[in-house]
């Protein structure tokens, strides 16, 4: 990227972090409405390192959330730690990144359609175990309700400042040596064996720091509602809307699933509050019409439009 | 927690008949995941809302039109065909063939089928609302001593066996069949023997939406009816399909009846309600562990 470019990418991030900030000045509305687009943009960035940089599409990272958010959850609800939430909030993240890591050993083995269904199915798995966990410790069907640590504004601009350094971190990610081994993994990881990569090493790591992101979310969730509960935290819908945003931003590009979900959310949230369960529908018809008609997104389009700006799209 | 003494002889085998009945059905609705799956390398994440829409065609037809719900098939086999060889034709054909690999064609055709499977749930979800529906018993339990088998189960296994046997039948005995299993084996060589792997792909679509419909209307007779009721068959079905193998309807039917017997005996020993993460939790071993199935691949 020229030296121009770069001055007009940091002035639009500079930019877009004060209109975040700057946004919830008009009561817990705002503050909802900004939260939730925030909070899908680094649940997108996280599905996209694997989906979008390693070429493993999960239809169940949305177990991940739920995991984050539970660990914290119980740590803040039913241990002596909870005048201490702020490490409720680390162990969150750390306890889906642990879980990740152990699973992919274990899911990553497994390509293409057959990883899709084993995480699907792994989503499921937990969402019933949690609905049959003893109310005592996890709350069972109904959840674990956690007024005292309810803090809305510090969750939001909490969430804010993670998902800027979400993307800072993707970025460093996509442009250090790391992110070309998985790309070369992406394209063939055979091939990338071959050459002397160690692909399943380099994709736990992957699918590691994709499930921290994924548990970062779900824990700071829990301090914006106060209110944590298995249909929730582990629903097929967040993935759906998720997998859709960065679909439609671009798949495997950086800014892609942070513009798809600020574009997708503001539509769907429109449309949910007028008729609701409508948004699905468009989801569904944003996802089958980007992979008939543009399979790499918004940006995809962008470059291939203007063949000056090609190579050049983060 | 059950305690010892209940597991007497007669509550085992009441188990079994219901865990082999339940399974039956099983096995119906994922003969059409299967043939999919095995012969166009297709995984059709629609598969569960086609049997939502089947058994909105049963219920349709026992409470709109009073007749009985399995005439429900009347409907289904033209819809599924149209729709299958429509969607075929128009959309997954044109996916299929832009995919410069087949990694990105598998992933290309989950995204796309996921992205039909939200359309359908969500329509069905704006007309029909979440309430639960169903159909009441028909005909009255039969006792066998001191078990009982509720006719309807018995019932929609006998279909489930009924169809199950078409299927192979089709794919065993008539030129159509053999070509489908033959496509499955060797694209190019069936291209030399004159005959157009596009057609087969076709009708093999046609076939398996038609299944997932049909499994859909026998399912009515048994089971709640929501627009949920997709989803958690999807999953059922892919735990069955990777049971029993791809595209092998026999294998299918076997990993059905194995899944309802674990389920039933799942509830015996432990509890009911953790029956349905016991089935996602073979279908990941099973995927980690024996990655073609415990009976092998069509042949």
């Amino acid at each position: 990227m020229s030296w121009k470019g770069k001055i007009l990418a940091s002035l639009v991030f500079i930019g877009s972090v004060l209109f975040f900030l700057w946004a919830p000045h008009s009561g817990l509305k705002t503050t909802t409405y900004y939260f939730l687009m925030i909070k899908y943009i680094l649940m997108a960035l996280s599905f996209n390192l694997m989906a979008g940089y390693v070429g493993y599409i999960s239809f169940g990272h949305v177990a991940f959330y739920g995991i984050g958010g539970y660990v914290a959850a119980i740590l803040v609800s039913k241990t002596p730690l909870s005048n201490t939430a702020y490490l409720c909030l680390i162990a969150g993240p750390l306890g889906a990144a642990l879980s990740g890591y152990l699973l992919g050993m274990v899911l990553l083995k497994l390509r293409g359609a057959y990883f899709a269904i084993a995480t699907i199915a792994l989503n499921e798995a937990l969402k019933v175990i949690m609905f049959n966990l003893p109310e005592t410790f996890s709350g069972g069907t109904f959840g674990i309700p956690m007024p005292s640590i309810r803090n809305p504004a510090a969750a939001y601009y909490l969430m804010l400042f993670c998902t800027a350094a979400a993307l800072i971190l993707v970025y460093a990610v996509v442009k250090s040596k790391l992110g070309v081994t998985l790309r070369a993994i992406r394209e063939d990881e055979d091939g990338a064996m071959a050459i002397g990569i160690n692909a399943p090493k380099y994709k736990v790591w992957a699918f590691t720091l994709s499930t921290f992101l994924m548990g970062l979310a779900g824990a700071i969730d829990i301090f914006f509602i106060g209110y944590i509960y298995p249909e929730a935290s582990f629903n097929i819908e967040v993935n759906v809307e998720v997998i859709a945003m960065t679909m439609l931003g671009g798949l495997g590009t950086v800014l892609g699933p942070a513009i798809g979900s600020v574009a997708l959310f503001m539509v769907a949230d429109f449309i949910w509050a007028k008729w609701p369960f409508s948004h699905l529908i468009l989801l569904g018809f944003v996802l089958c019409i980007l992979v008939l008609f543009m399979r790499r997104g918004v940006l995809g389009l962008v470059e291939e439009k203007i063949p000056s700006l090609r190579g050049k799209i983060l | 927690m059950r305690t010892f003494y209940m597991l007497d002889f007669t509550l085992l085998v009441q188990a079994s008949i219901n865990g082999l009945l339940i399974g039956g059905v099983y096995g119906l609705a994922s003969l059409g995941l299967s043939l999919i799956w095995g012969v166009m390398k297709v995984v059709n994440l629609a598969h569960g809302v086609f049997i939502m829409l089947g058994a909105y065609l049963g219920y349709g037809m026992y409470h709109l039109l009073g007749l009985h719900p399995l005439l429900g098939m009347i409907i289904a086999i033209p819809l599924g065909a149209g729709a299958g060889f429509l969607s075929y034709r128009y959309l997954l054909h044109r996916i299929m063939e832009a995919a410069s690999s087949e990694l990105e064609m598998e992933m290309m055709c989950l995204l796309f089928t996921f992205g039909i499977s939200i359309i359908i749930y969500g329509t069905a979800l704006n007309i029909w609302g979440s309430d639960i529906r169903g159909i009441p018993a028909l005909l009255p339990t039969l006792f066998l001593g001191e078990l009982d088998v509720p006719s309807s189960r018995l019932i929609a296994f006998a279909s489930a066996l009924g169809l199950g046997l078409i299927l192979l039948v089709v794919l065993k005995k008539t030129f159509t069949g053999k070509a489908i299993r033959a496509v499955t084996q060797n694209r190019a060589y069936v291209m030399l023997n004159g005959i157009d792997p596009v057609k087969i792909y076709q009708i093999a679509f046609s076939i398996g939406i038609t299944y997932a419909l049909m499994a859909g209307v026998v399912i009515s007779l048994i089971s709640p009816i929501t627009p949920f009721m997709g989803g958690y068959y999807l999953l059922k079905c892919f735990t069955v399909v990777v049971l029993g193998g791809l595209g092998n309807p026999l294998g299918t039917f076997l990993g059905g009846l194995i899944l309802g017997l674990a389920e039933s005996y799942t509830s015996l020993f432990a509890t009911y309600a953790i029956s349905p993460a016991v089935a996602f939790i073979t279908l990941i071993l099973i995927l980690i562990f024996r990655p073609g199935g415990i009976l092998g691949t069509l042949r």
